[in-house]
């Protein structure tokens, strides 16, 4: 799902320091708070795993294949007889790490670019902004494939390959943001006060692009969860035995008769995380979209005719 | 309108051509020797001097640019050489997957509209009822499930369990609604939430209240003034909700073993064959770049102001 740049424009213009009210909205939603406790507790069983599961991952144990839950093994076992519960907490270590260095990857080179063709403009901006078009031009997943088919396999393949063939969206954002940054008081000011170039984007403009873009980029990570276990699912992921939800729900689907619930503890594991990052998400933006704030309830105040125009595709 | 619909096909050209020598340039960037690969097809242990033949037919002997100029050559008059796994021309191949695909697609498109559209008014019209708090959760779970998991939980309920659909393969109209629900499922999320969410700002326009106090009730409220006016941000976003649809459709056909473009694909990519890949994905960039313009008519049709301030920058 990637209305992720309608969002991004938005969260973009909306992001204005709030204080306190904003963080007490955020815990009085609902949705979102139950999002948050989702995802930090799984980022910590993650983190935790080895003390949390203490069987082996990969150890097998033919004597033992299939197995329903029991006490000692809480999620019962796969089809070579290894630990389902302890595979699934170490593939989250693998599968949310893949994630968050996808996303810290994309933000990093989104924001380098963006920034390099809004600050110094002529052939940089030209040449970074239509490469950028031209990535934008395919279907992500289509061009994720390629990359990821040329590079071959591999955990560290996968990444590079996920901020290859995002960062355009994020150049695109960024660099709309740095020309009107470009344009404030302060930067001005600086000049005017000699400061250098460098030292203007450094000191001035980054650090006004940053707070956004991490807004953006967690509203992001479900999408690069999904994208990262649809890879690994095709087989481009990382090999086995090492544990990871993409490549354990694709191990499983042979056995889909015998033991379909070796396809579904992979499969819910990364719903419930993309539905975790989106509810949070979208408590974000809800928060950070000044149309809903202040709404009093029921209430709809929207002005349609700025966002129509907002959307309309840049000509 | 015609005159905004050759502009946009002008500007479309360059983005074409960029976007044809991207790929060609990715996949000659490929390690490995591409008429090694080849020759290695067609003989066990292939001779320097096979291999040179093999270099010469893909025109490997030539320098770069000169190389993408005669695939361009070939792709323009429907040449885009000979397929290394197939062992025929990687247009034919394409050929007859591309039925099957369009099929999927299209199956897919039907449930979107079918499914999106009321489920999107119902949500508007309850807006803040449990009827609305309960779209919200069928729709953000739509957005989460990955399509190769939802794939194999119908498999295992409808096909395996139930014995309602096929398993797998393409088999008549039954076979096609299980990968067509999962090709579907995401755009019908982002489309129903896009147009509840269009359909509650128009609620709050003049014209609206106009009509509720004549006596108009709302389901007539929706249909008469509410879907046209509801649909402009909608289609804003089907350009990306297509592209949606095609990287569904590649891990759809994986899974139903359906035998489309997208398996093709796939297959390409794992048993590297270049032409293959090559073909498929300029495919795919031409076909999204075509929707996306359709996308950017359909627009202006819609709404009118878009067209004159297009067509008067």
């Amino acid at each position: 799902m990637s209305t992720s740049e309608a969002v991004l424009r938005q969260t973009a213009d909306a992001f204005v320091p709030q204080g306190e009210p904003v963080l007490r909205r955020f815990v009085r939603d609902p949705s979102a708070m139950i999002g948050l406790v989702i995802a930090t507790v799984a980022v910590l069983a993650a983190l935790l795993a080895p003390w949390l599961a203490s069987r082996d991952p990969t150890a097998t144990d033919f004597q033992n294949r299939f197995a329903s839950p029991s006490r000692s093994h809480p999620m019962g076992t796969d089809n070579l007889g290894r630990d389902e519960f302890s595979r699934i907490l170490h593939g989250a270590r693998l599968s949310l790490g893949m994630a968050v260095a996808g996303t810290v990857g994309i933000s990093v080179v989104g924001i380098t670019l963006g920034l390099v063709a809004g600050m110094y403009g002529r052939l940089v901006e030209t040449l970074i902004m239509r490469v950028a078009d031209v990535f934008l031009a395919l279907p992500t997943l289509i061009l994720a494939l390629v990359v990821v088919g040329l590079l071959g396999q591999g955990l560290r393949n996968l990444i590079i390959t996920i901020v290859l063939v995002q960062w355009p969206g994020y150049a695109r954002i960024v660099r709309g943001m740095t020309l009107k940054v470009r344009e404030r008081d302060f930067v001005e000011a600086a000049r005017a006060a000699g400061a250098s170039r460098l030292r203007i984007v450094l000191r001035h403009v980054a650090p006004n692009l940053v707070g956004p873009v991490v807004v953006l980029s967690t509203l992001d990570m479900g999408r690069v969860l999904l994208a990262v276990s649809g890879l690994s699912f095709l087989g481009f992921g990382i090999s086995p035995p090492t544990p990871e939800w993409g490549a354990m729900l694709a191990d499983a689907k042979i056995f889909l008769d015998r033991a379909p619930q070796l396809l579904a503890w992979p499969g819910m594991s990364i719903t419930t995380m993309v539905l975790a990052f989106n509810l949070a998400g979208d408590g974000l933006r809800d928060l950070l979209d000044p149309h809903t704030m202040d709404r009093a309830p029921g209430r709809e105040v929207r002005r349609r005719g700025d966002r129509v125009r907002a959307m309309a595709p840049a000509a | 309108m015609a005159r905004y619909l050759g502009r946009r096909l002008l500007v479309a050209i360059p983005t074409l051509l960029a976007l044809s020598f991207l790929i060609f340039a990715l996949v000659s960037s490929a390690p490995g020797d591409p008429s090694e690969e080849l020759a290695r097809r067609r003989t066990q242990d292939p001779s320097p001097a096979e291999i040179a033949d093999a270099k010469h037919e893909l025109h490997l002997d030539r320098p770069f640019l000169t190389q993408y100029g005669l695939w361009l050559k070939g792709a323009v008059t429907g040449d885009l050489g000979p397929s290394f796994a197939k062992k025929r021309p990687v247009v034919d191949e394409i050929r007859d997957r591309f039925g099957a695909t369009v099929e999927l697609t299209l199956a897919a498109l039907l449930f979107v509209v079918v499914m999106a559209l009321p489920l999107g008014v119902l949500a508007a019209m309850f807006h803040r009822h449990w009827v609305d708090q309960g779209l919200r959760i069928w729709a953000l779970l739509g957005a989460s499930i990955p399509s190769f998991f939802l794939g194999y939980v119908l498999i295992i309920e409808l096909a395996t369990r139930l014995k309602l659909l096929p398993v797998a393969g393409r088999q008549g109209l039954l076979s096609l609604i299980m990968p067509a629900i999962v090709v579907a499922a995401t755009p019908t999320a982002v489309i129903s939430r896009l147009l509840r969410a269009s359909l509650l700002e128009v609620f709050s326009d003049d014209y609206v209240r106009t009509a509720r106090s004549k006596g108009l009730s709302s389901l007539q409220i929706v249909i008469r003034h509410g879907l046209r006016n509801a649909a402009i941000p909608v289609v804003t976003y089907l350009g990306t909700v297509i592209g949606a649809l095609l990287e569904g459709v590649v891990i759809t056909e994986i899974v139903f073993a359906w035998p489309g473009v997208g398996r093709l694909t796939v297959e390409a990519i794992s048993q590297r064959d270049y032409p293959m890949i090559q073909a498929v994905v300029l495919m795919a960039g031409t076909i999204y770049l075509l929707v996306n313009l359709g996308v950017d008519m359909l627009y202006g049709v819609l709404d009118p102001r878009i067209r004159v301030e297009a067509a008067s920058r």
